[in-house]
């Protein structure tokens, strides 16, 4: 379990202030994994490194399992190397001069009362569980970076740690060892039960792996939710428009319900889910998601706005198609088999509750 | 429980250590403008006068040594560019074979003490015992000599050459640094060969070049070893000789102030110097960004040009090493100093050296060992701890202690040493009498490297992936712990062959034992030096062989650690040259 509360911290330079952090409140359950999800420079490492124990904030209080690890305001700072946590860093930070064995086991050396034959057991139970129990001599360096990945995270748990920090453990990977990572790591993290915090800018790894994500945005938390909550119903246009990259699409509202409302668009009348009341008449932004949205002959759908392509780009499993309507582009992303080309004109058909509306910001 | 984060142990250490290091230096320098303006320190404290300077500026002989030493300091900037820019550009930017037998002579040079190369010099040249002059008036039934080593010209040759490594040095790692794609997108731009030097690579080299000159005419401008080997018994004096014999002055007794004020007049061009020189050296680096993709870069065929850069190469060896030392052992063992021939053959014998005052020198040994044995420890200690503070914490005014350690490298040697005699003198002495005691050498030589050991522990933090120090603090290690298991191992390469070359540096170094030396604490060097100047050439020579006999196996431990490794460490490590180019040497 870890309570933050009210963290500020503010980085002064001779002639800049910036304010990384600005009052941040979180908690996290015992055994949760939480993802710190945001565009670079929102604080997310920030608060991670304050975690840590690696920045010292300017106020506010950090609590793990009960224990005060930080408090401006009481002058508590225990440091980094008595907090008893694991962390992964970006670099994975292996130290090139140890073999993997030395480098999993440092960490036993300070933090547990294990020693000796129990000791090295415990290190080869740890690198079986990222299978690198066969390397286990070879001498860091030789490792590609996929295996120091996982010694890093081998090395972060070896201690048994009350909390785990990854920071954007899977950016210097590439793309399709991070899709096998993201499996693997959360596998890992599950089977040892390790409170854990995960820092990431890119949305498929928040949404994929983690119990709870917060999204951050200029140093301060915008939203926490379970994955499938934070898609359905995110609560600001700047959270809805991060997690898919969606098309902005300005509108009226037409009428409302509790929780959903009707909404006049270029696009025709869309059924939209709303985060706070909307009065009829007012202008708002729907975030329209690209897979929300179907394009059909116009005869199968006489009511639709009619639009014309612009252009199409085939992805593989996906065909991203941009259709002028009016003023606007509406950017479609439809199954790979779609034979729509350039020049077509087609029916606009958005699927209703898959949007959010967010009252238009002035 | 309540825990306020306080510092660890290490640091306060550090800070501690800093601190008095900084306050030392400060007061090194203090004693110097104090004493420069006090017309008779030796009855006591007065109100300053600028008399001492008056003195300074009206006498004579002040003026003649100017301009000795700028004739002398430009004619050395030449000779070691004209040497060494070329050197560099053949080992970095072209094909040219054995590149690594060269580096390793480079270096060779960089480490013989000029004192020997400079006598060795003598030998040859001297206008009447020198051989080649001899061999030259008898081949070509000449009347004068044809060259003169006791010009300001011959002892600047002398000199440019035992600089010359230093400008290879600092020169290869700016072509090494230097993005090469520049160079060949301008090639493929449609740029001839020489349009490409001329427009791209010399102005990419501009600030490099520059501070390269600068540092050498400095070194040239303070050196000690050769005004002193060659300019000496001709009473051509430079800027450290002629500081010497005002504070050692033959025939009254020695009054600092206008010593101090001649030092004090130098200390604000030097550092203004340095402080530019710094400054340009990181715009530079701005630029010529180290790119960090190992793709090797075009090297210029040669072709056949190949024994013409090889002809380049040998020609400096020979005129730097090969030729000073090998006249060195010749004279060494002879009664007095001729040309090799058959009645030659038969004077040569041991006797010069059965005639050296073993006891003597066996003393000054001792003293060089333990000072060899000590300084480099705490050279890198104290660099160390200032590097730490530098960039480990963020102690308010670290960037003015990373400056006051790179001050003394501004400072002329011969400078320094007089700070600290005066220092010794007026203010420790009648605390703790530490005048001609190895200690007080100890400490001068401290001071003196600490600008070298800055460097290396500055680029090797640097260098350190700071997440790498943070992993093992989440580990649980103390900083103790991170210091002795991480970091000091990753920086260890670096680290070693910087003890070894701060070893080799104290035990040839004279200029700052010069001053400090007495009878107690004499070392080699000086000792090598007064029996140089009492007179027998060929019992000094035969000194001088058996000094660079002791330091052989120093060297040659340096020069094999040197060689690039195929290291499996991965990380990059500090690289010597950067450090070793910045290095002040008397």
């Amino acid at each position: 379990m870890i309570e933050i509360r009210n963290l500020e911290l503010t980085y002064r330079a001779s002639h800049s202030t910036h304010h990384a952090l600005r009052g941040v409140s979180l908690s996290v359950p015992r055994g949760a994994l939480l993802t710190l999800l945001g565009p670079s420079g929102c604080g997310k490492t920030t608060l991670l490194r304050s975690i840590a124990g690696l920045e010292t904030p300017d106020h506010g209080s950090i609590r793990i399992d009960g224990e005060t690890v930080f408090s401006a305001e009481d002058g508590i700072d225990v440091p980094s190397a008595r907090r008893n946590l694991g962390m992964v860093f970006q670099s994975y930070a292996i130290w090139p001069h140890m073999s993997v064995f030395e480098n999993a086991a440092f960490p036993l050396r300070y933090r547990s009362k294990v020693q000796g034959i129990s000791a090295r057991g415990r290190v080869m139970e740890c690198l079986a569980l990222v299978q690198l129990q066969h390397l286990a001599d070879r001498p860091a360096p030789m490792l590609s970076g996929g295996q120091q990945q996982r010694l890093a995270l081998a090395r972060a748990l070896v201690a048994s740690p009350k909390v785990l920090l990854l920071d954007e453990p899977l950016s210097n990977l590439d793309a399709r060892l991070r899709e096998e990572m993201r499996f693997e790591l959360r596998r890992i993290v599950l089977s040892s039960g390790v409170t854990t915090i995960f820092v990431t800018h890119e949305q498929t790894e928040a949404l994929s792996m983690s119990d709870i994500v917060a999204v951050m945005k200029d140093g301060n938390i915008v939203q926490a939710d379970a994955p499938r909550g934070l898609y359905q119903h995110p609560s600001s246009e700047f959270v809805a428009n991060f997690l898919v990259r969606s098309n902005l699409v300005p509108g009226t509202v037409r009428d409302s319900h509790e929780g959903q409302a009707n909404i006049d668009s270029p696009v025709g009348v869309i059924a939209c889910l709303i985060a706070s009341p909307l009065t009829a008449g007012s202008p708002v932004t729907i975030v329209l998601k690209p897979e929300s949205v179907s394009l059909l002959p116009p005869a199968q759908a006489p009511e639709a706005a009619v639009g014309q392509i612009e252009a199409t780009a085939f992805m593989g499993d996906a065909v991203e198609c941009a259709v002028r309507v009016g003023p606007i582009v509406i950017l479609a992303k439809l199954p790979g088999d779609t034979t729509l080309t350039a020049g077509d004109t087609v029916a606009i058909v958005v699927a209703p509750n898959q949007n959010t509306a967010f009252p238009a910001q002035s | 429980m309540k825990i306020r984060r306080r510092w660890d142990g290490f640091t306060t250490a550090s800070g501690i250590g800093t601190a008095a290091m900084s306050l030392a230096i400060l007061a090194l320098i203090g004693t110097i403008l104090l004493l420069s303006v006090n017309p008779d320190p030796n009855s006591g404290l007065s109100t300053p006068t600028l008399d001492n300077f008056g003195r300074i500026l009206t006498d004579p002989q002040a003026g003649v040594m100017l301009g000795n030493s700028l004739i002398f300091a430009s004619v050395a900037l030449l000779v070691a560019l004209c040497f060494g820019v070329p050197l560099a550009w053949l080992v970095e930017c072209t094909d040219l074979p054995g590149k690594s037998v060269i580096s390793g002579l480079m270096l060779t040079s960089l480490l013989i003490p000029s004192f020997a190369s400079a006598a060795g010099w003598l030998f040859l040249l001297h206008p009447r015992i020198g051989l080649i002059n001899v061999a030259a008036k008898t081949l070509f039934s000449l009347h004068d000599a044809p060259f003169d080593i006791l010009s300001l010209t011959g002892m600047g040759w002398v000199e440019g050459l035992s600089r010359a490594p230093i400008a290879y040095l600092m020169t290869a790692t700016a072509f090494r640094a230097m993005d090469r794609s520049l160079e060949e997108a301008a090639l493929t731009a449609g740029a001839p060969v020489h349009g490409v030097m001329l427009r791209i690579i010399l102005p990419l080299m501009r600030p490099a070049l520059l501070s390269c000159a600068i540092y050498i005419f400095m070194i040239a401008f303070g050196s000690f070893d050769v005004p002193a080997i060659i300019g000496w018994g001709n009473r051509t004096f430079t800027f450290s000789t002629y500081l010497y014999l005002l504070t050692n002055p033959q025939d009254v007794f020695p009054g600092f102030g206008k010593p101090a004020a001649l030092a004090s007049l130098m200390l604000a061009p030097a550092l203004l110097l340095v402080w530019w020189a710094r400054r340009m050296m990181s715009h530079g680096h701005r630029y010529a960004v180290v790119s960090g993709k190992a793709y090797r870069p075009r090297l210029i065929k040669l072709g056949a040009g190949r024994l013409v850069g090889w002809l380049f190469v040998g020609n400096y060896i020979t005129l730097s090493l090969v030729l000073p030392l090998l006249v060195l052992v010749w004279a060494s063992l002879l009664p007095f100093l001729q040309l090799p021939s058959a009645k030659a053959m038969s004077f040569v014998s041991l006797n010069n050296f059965r005639a050296l005052p073993w006891d003597l020198f066996l003393t000054g040994l001792q003293h060089t060992a333990i000072l060899a044995l000590l300084t480099p420890p705490l050279v890198l200690g104290f660099s160390f701890a200032f590097s730490w503070i530098g960039f480990r914490t963020k102690l308010p005014g670290r960037t003015i202690l990373d400056q006051i350690a790179f001050a003394p490298h501004a400072i002329p040697h011969i400078v320094l040493a007089m700070g600290l005699l005066l220092m010794a003198l007026y203010v420790i002495q009648p605390v703790l009498p530490v005048y001609g005691t190895v200690g007080l050498l100890l400490f001068a030589f401290t001071i003196g490297w600490l600008s070298y050991g800055t460097r290396i522990t500055n680029t090797g933090l640097l260098q350190l992936h700071k997440e790498l120090e943070e992993a093992a603090h989440i580990s649980g290690a103390s900083t103790w712990s991170t210091i002795w298991r991480v970091v000091l191992p990753l920086m260890s390469r670096g680290l070693i062959l910087a003890w070894i070359y701060i070893a080799i540096l104290t035990a040839r170094e004279l200029t700052l034992s010069v001053l400090l030396s007495t009878p107690g604490n004499v070392t080699l060097p000086v000792m090598i030096w007064n029996m140089w100047l009492s007179g027998g050439l060929g019992k000094a020579s035969a000194a001088l062989v058996v000094f660079l006999g002791c330091m052989l196996p120093l060297m040659l431990i340096y020069l094999l650690q040197s060689r690039p490794k195929a290291s499996r460490q991965k990380a990059s490590l500090p690289s010597l040259s950067p450090g070793i180019s910045l290095e002040a040497a008397g």
